[in-house]
């Protein structure tokens, strides 16, 4: 059999696929009994297609719909066993989620630059830069350090309720003062002496405080500058708000002296 | 005449299972029906089979792909509107699945191992050794020209639903059932009737 141009066309032909002159070509072609083998070939065509579109599915191996039953069970089995320790897990995520949120809301040591003595129901800023807040128990300027050190801001966490009072005693000039007035002040006293403890450490260790470059706004902790005259500052309006406190107690303490039955 | 009308509409009623039958059917197995599953299987458990074993050319992934369409089935039956016949709609199942575990193959590195292992023995009639040498000169064939002949000689689909489903130009799937059916020609030589 020869290579025929014919030949590629056939089975278009057999599909009628081939335009009407190009079929008509073909049709004298085959028609004229050539040599090629074109007529041999396409009459084989059409018995194979005819025979292909007449194959029929046959037998099929027993037991499919077990197997696939069993596949199916598989799969559900597979999915709950996943699905439960996933679902812990994803409950898991969520409680540490929640949990680190609550505990960002407490003042991070030295973490963003501030810390506060909270609550602080009425807003009052203070005199002196970084110093704000107002105090729990008489509404006074409670402590804002900005930009305060590591250890100045651990120091000043949120205040325990237990203080002091024989401190407190001992920074009152000999008036006779009633102990709910001690207890009272105390509270307000105590923090602003845990602060003053811990700005004067920093201050007096010397080699401990962070030093920044002339110009550079952060440390290489990423602290705000911490200088020694702010921090100075600090002290002393901090030593200003403790001496009022007390000057406050003592007066309050006179008056209620003055007129016992108020 | 009213009592002729409803006897001519009654006997127009096609008695074969229908595409609402099978509709009926694969709406109940979107809802986790297993009993109208199992029936849908049953009815279309042969042609799966058959269609997947002619495509992949191999008796040996036939049965473990065959079991994947029909999880496929079993899983995407919601994916199936009332519009389309559910013949193609598991045809196209079948050829995707095919197409897939080529892909994987492919990806793999893979030859097709192909394997004639327990196919019946050849002591059968005219007809049945036909149908052996077609279905053996099918799973001879290069892979791309048996997805074509397949789908257009035994499926019966058009060469624009074929590149359509193989992802292919409708001039391609002409040109590789062209060479597919020469090739098969020959391979079987004289055994067609």
């Amino acid at each position: 059999m020869t290579d025929c141009a014919f030949r590629e066309q056939l089975s278009a032909y057999h599909d009628g696929d081939l335009a009407a002159a190009e079929a008509e070509q073909l049709r004298e072609h085959v028609a004229s009994a050539p040599a090629c083998g074109c007529r041999e070939e396409l009459a084989a065509l059409h018995t194979l297609v005819r025979d292909l579109g007449e194959l029929a599915p046959g037998p099929v191996p027993a037991g499919g719909w077990e197997r696939l039953s069993a596949r199916l069970e598989r799969r559900r089995a597979w999915r709950w066993e996943w699905m439960l320790p996933m679902a812990a897990l994803l409950l898991l995520a969520v409680a540490i989620l929640l949990f680190r949120t609550a505990d960002r809301t407490t003042p991070e040591p030295g973490g963003a630059g501030s810390a506060a003595i909270r609550p602080a129901p009425r807003p009052a800023e203070s005199e002196v830069p970084g110093i704000s807040g107002v105090g729990p128990a008489t509404g006074r300027p409670a402590v804002v350090v900005a930009g305060g050190s590591r250890t100045a801001a651990r120091a000043i966490r949120p205040p325990r309720p237990r203080f002091q009072a024989a401190t407190v005693k001992a920074s009152l000039p000999p008036t006779r003062v009633p102990t709910d007035l001690i207890v009272a002040y105390g509270a307000e006293v105590e923090p602003i002496d845990r602060l003053l403890r811990a700005l004067r450490r920093v201050s007096q260790e010397d080699g401990n405080h962070p030093r920044v470059p002339p110009g550079e706004p952060y440390d290489e902790r990423g602290h705000e500058p911490q200088t020694d005259a702010t921090l100075q500052g600090q002290i002393e309006a901090l030593e200003a708000l403790r001496a009022d406190v007390l000057a406050e107690l003592v007066m309050e303490a006179q008056a209620r002296a003055a007129a016992p039955w108020k | 005449m009213a009592q002729e009308t409803v006897r001519v509409t009654l006997e127009t009623t096609p008695r074969a299972p229908t595409v609402g039958a099978e509709g009926d059917l694969i709406l109940r197995v979107a809802q986790g029906d297993r009993a109208a599953f199992q029936a849908l299987f049953a009815r279309h458990e042969s042609y799966v089979f058959w269609l997947v074993r002619r495509l992949a050319g191999s008796r040996v992934d036939a049965d473990d792909l065959s079991q994947e369409v029909w999880l496929r089935v079993y899983s995407r039956a919601r994916q199936f509107s009332g519009g389309e016949a559910f013949r193609g709609w598991l045809r196209t199942i079948v050829i995707r699945c095919c197409l897939d575990l080529r892909r994987r193959r492919h990806a793999r590195g893979e030859d097709r191992v192909e394997t004639t292992a327990g196919e019946p023995p050849p002591t059968r009639p005219a007809s049945a050794l036909l149908r052996l040498d077609l279905e053996r000169g099918l799973a001879a064939l290069p892979e791309e020209s048996r997805h074509v002949v397949v789908l257009h000689d035994v499926e019966g689909m058009g060469h624009a639903e074929i590149a359509r489903a193989l992802g292919i130009s409708e001039e391609a799937s002409r040109s590789r059932l062209s060479r597919a059916r020469r090739n098969l020609r020959e391979r079987l030589g004289g055994t067609t009737r």
